[in-house]
């Protein structure tokens, strides 16, 4: 019999987990149990996936049934409390990224503009102590930290790090982007429920693969991590601009709130190596996520999203009728790049296949705490570098 | 009017590529009727090799004794500044290689001087300034037309992008380019002394001037006045610094970088709120590597100036297609390739000369004009400062 686990949700972030798990097969791992605050939407989600058991909250679910983990696919704003609470029960930890943010306080208003008035080196400081909470629970409860960043775990990245292993040149620079044309969830909009923009909904993703490539390329060439030393940071609200917005046609979203809708975060290294990081809700022609690594002897591009695995040709948008094409790819005509089999490519199936087998096998998982915890902290400090217009020592804050 | 009459100084590099673009005109429409150098037999050899009727070692020289309509400044960048006010003041029209001109130092600077670590970066911009303000008088006063040889703005890729943003009409939200390769040979590359800066400068320049003059145009052509910067934040680093690249004992990217940065990011903001990404590098595998890439509300545009795929090319082994060119610093001819078809005509050579000779002929501006080149230099030297002090730096004040 395979892992146990309880999956926390049912939103989209649980659907497209709850795929990877079917992927594995129940061997590895079998979804025991899913809950979540609607029992009806609980219930309809276990019928729909074939989970045997549904609950109201996570507590219930611990309580009655035996799990080894929990799968934490919820909004960004519970990770911290449910990890705690998971770590407190001994059970191991699936996290969809990211760890935490800063959302505001429990009594800040539902409409409450905390980005416009929020300094973001207070943000910083509360997001620290809750990291620091998280840790220190689940290094005592001696719990497995899965963090669920699929990006370490697609292929094309895969094969950029063996290939980068091979040829052992020092990594001098990494460029990485995830952009689209933007979230169509009113929740990513708005500072209260996201815990920042593009940065943070999108910027997380290449920010994590960078350093995770720099963190093994630490530990296989001196044992430890080469971890990241300072970070500059630019953000802005391209969506704002006054020409854009008295154009009679928007094709790419509108109405962010008091996020930003593109950013820049350039990093240091300890080593003296770089990486840029780019990331908005402003970009046309679908999903666009790449890691480009410049070695001393090689440089390497993972183009996770879009590839040309499969190339396409419509004159006109309704020849491909409901295939799917890409995500957030505006129209089906023209020249397009089909992504043959999206989750694949994104690393769903494999990330699970690791946390299955971490659990199992009692070992370190490739996407870990201490990555999912600098993540964190460095998009935070890239926000107080954006916000006060200077360059953030990180030494202090990943200490 | 007859022919321009051109007189060309120096006899490099840039030298070499300008005569070519002269070659490709008619003899109606332009001469080279000296080239200058020093020592004088290099300015013999050049114009022995390229049939240029006469010879000297200086432009003093030159100009003393031809009658002509034009000087093309093919020098070091640190020379531009003093030729472009002498050749202004006798009244000559200029075709200046980029960047227009910088910081090299203190007037008793020496040769080995590390001026790139002994001189704060703010009393750099103050100084490049000055320079900027110099050459901008001087050309003002002289009435002369001024062609800056940046040639991304003639490279046909760059042109094509900028005729379908006109035409979609959409708002530039975003724009990234860049210009990367492994490394400059030339010494004068690594020295802030001669260079006036590292791959911001000598590369960076490129993108950067390319980016800016897609926002003028943007807003020449929507409100009848440029669009401008208004801040910069930026990074630089030495990458051929970094232990364990030091320690490898086989280097593919060049080194010996002295006190000038070999990798650097420069992030502007616009005053319409818009942004541009500006990367330059001198540790970049894989040959040549330029491109510029617009983000508009309706449209999204990549201008793949080098390496594009016009042509691509495999072979099992390095020495296959030998003694064919590949393309500009790539490492090897083995493998997957993209050979570039004409070099020149990509990256827009020939086509900034003929718009230079053009803009004599017809009394107009060259379309890369002195109010460009300005930009480029104070916006550069405003990005060291941001880098030096860490911290983002408002380009009003500096631009106006």
């Amino acid at each position: 019999m395979g892992v146990r686990i309880g999956l926390v949700g049912y939103g989209n972030a649980a659907q497209f987990h709850m795929r990877a798990w079917n992927q594995l097969g129940k061997k590895a791992a079998e979804i025991v149990a899913v809950c979540g605050r609607s029992p009806e939407r609980a219930a309809a989600f276990a019928d729909e996936y074939a989970v045997p058991r549904s609950f109201e909250s996570m507590a219930e679910m611990l309580n009655s049934i035996d799990v080894d983990a929990v799968d934490l696919a919820v909004p960004n704003h519970v990770h911290a409390a449910l990890s705690i609470e998971a770590a407190n029960a001994g059970k191991h930890i699936i996290c969809e990224k990211h760890l935490t943010g800063y959302f505001g306080e429990p009594d800040t208003p539902a409409d409450a503009m905390i980005g416009e008035t929020m300094p973001r080196r207070d943000m910083l400081d509360k997001v620290k102590a809750e990291c620091e909470a998280i840790r220190r629970a689940i290094e005592e409860a001696g719990v497995k930290f899965c963090y669920a960043e699929n990006w370490i775990y697609a292929p094309a990245f895969v094969k950029l790090r063996r290939l980068a292993d091979a040829a052992s040149g020092a990594i001098m620079r990494i460029q990485a982007e995830e952009s689209h044309s933007g979230s169509p969830s009113i929740y990513a909009k708005q500072w209260r429920t996201s815990g920042g923009g593009s940065l943070v909904l999108k910027g997380s993703h290449p920010l994590g693969a960078a350093l995770q490539l720099k963190q093994s390329e630490g530990i296989r060439k001196y044992g430890r991590p080469i971890r990241p030393a300072s970070v500059m940071c630019e953000v802005g609200n391209l969506t704002f601009i006054d020409a854009l917005k008295q154009e009679p046609q928007h094709y790419i979203k509108m109405d962010w709130k008091d996020v930003e809708d593109w950013g820049l975060m350039v990093l240091k290294f300890e080593d003296g190596s770089v990486a840029e990081i780019a990331a908005g809700d402003t970009t046309l022609g679908g999903v666009h996520n790449y890691l480009e690594a410049y070695l001393s002897n090689a440089r390497i591009r993972a183009n996770i999203n879009p590839n040309d695995a499969c190339v396409a040709y419509a004159p006109s948008p309704d020849i491909f009728g409901d295939e799917y094409i890409t995500e957030k790819i505006e129209t089906k005509g023209g020249w397009s790049f089909p992504s043959p089999e999206e989750d694949w490519n994104q690393g769903y199936p494999q990330e699970m296949a690791d946390f299955a087998a971490v659990i199992a096998e009692d070992r370190d998982p490739v996407s870990g705490f201490m990555l999912a915890q600098d993540v964190t902290l460095v998009l935070y400090a890239a926000y107080v570098s954006a916000d006060e217009g200077r360059r953030v020592d990180l030494a202090p804050i990943l200490a | 009017m007859g022919p321009v009459r051109v007189g060309l100084i120096g006899c490099g590099f840039s030298a070499t590529l300008h005569i070519e673009g002269y070659k490709k005109l008619s003899p109606e429409q332009c001469q080279v009727v000296a080239v200058c150098g020093v020592p004088k037999e290099t300015a013999e050899k050049f114009a022995r090799e390229h049939n240029i009727p006469a010879a000297y070692g200086s432009m003093d020289d030159l100009i003393g004794h031809e009658s002509i309509d034009a000087v093309d400044l093919a020098i070091p960048n640190h020379l531009h500044a003093p030729f472009i006010v002498q050749a202004a003041q006798a009244g000559k029209h200029i075709f200046c290689e980029k960047p227009l001109t910088g910081y090299f130092g203190p007037p008793d600077v020496k040769a080995d001087d590390l001026v790139g670590t002994m001189i704060p970066k703010r009393q750099m911009l103050e100084e490049a300034r000055q320079n900027v303000d110099r050459v901008m008088e001087a050309i003002a006063a002289a009435g002369i037309k001024f062609g800056y040889a940046e040639n991304w703005l003639y490279a046909p890729a760059y042109q094509k992008l900028w005729r379908l943003a006109k035409t979609a009409g959409g708002t530039i939200l975003r724009i990234e380019a860049e210009e990367s390769h492994s490394g400059s040979h030339a010494d004068y590359a690594k020295r802030w002394r001669f260079s006036g800066g590292g791959s911001l400068m000598v590369k960076g320049s490129h993108p950067l001037g390319a980016a800016l003059q897609l926002k003028r145009w943007e807003g020449e052509h929507k409100c009848g006045k440029p669009i401008r910067a208004s801040s910069v934040l930026c990074e630089v680093g030495n990458l051929t610094w970094i232990d364990a690249f030091t320690e490898e004992d086989r280097h593919y990217v060049r080194t010996g970088w002295k006190d000038v940065e070999d990798w650097g990011v420069i992030i502007v903001k616009f005053e319409d709120g818009s942004v541009a990404e500006i990367k330059a590098g001198d540790t970049t595998l894989g040959g040549v590597h330029n491109y510029l890439e617009a983000h508009l509300s309706n449209a999204r545009l990549r201008a793949n100036i080098n390496p594009n795929d016009s042509c691509i090319a495999y072979a099992p082994d390095a020495s296959i297609f030998e003694p064919e060119y590949i393309v500009e610093k790539i490492e090897t001819k083995g493998g997957w390739s993209f050979p570039s078809p004409d070099e020149d005509w990509h990256q827009g050579y020939p086509q900034e000369v003929a718009d230079f000779i053009a803009a004599i002929r017809e009394d107009r501006q060259p379309l890369s004009g002195a109010a460009l080149a300005r930009e480029v230099v104070l916006i550069l030297y405003a990005a060291y400062v941001s880098a030096e002090e860490g911290c983002r730096i408002d380009l009003k004040p500096i631009l106006e």
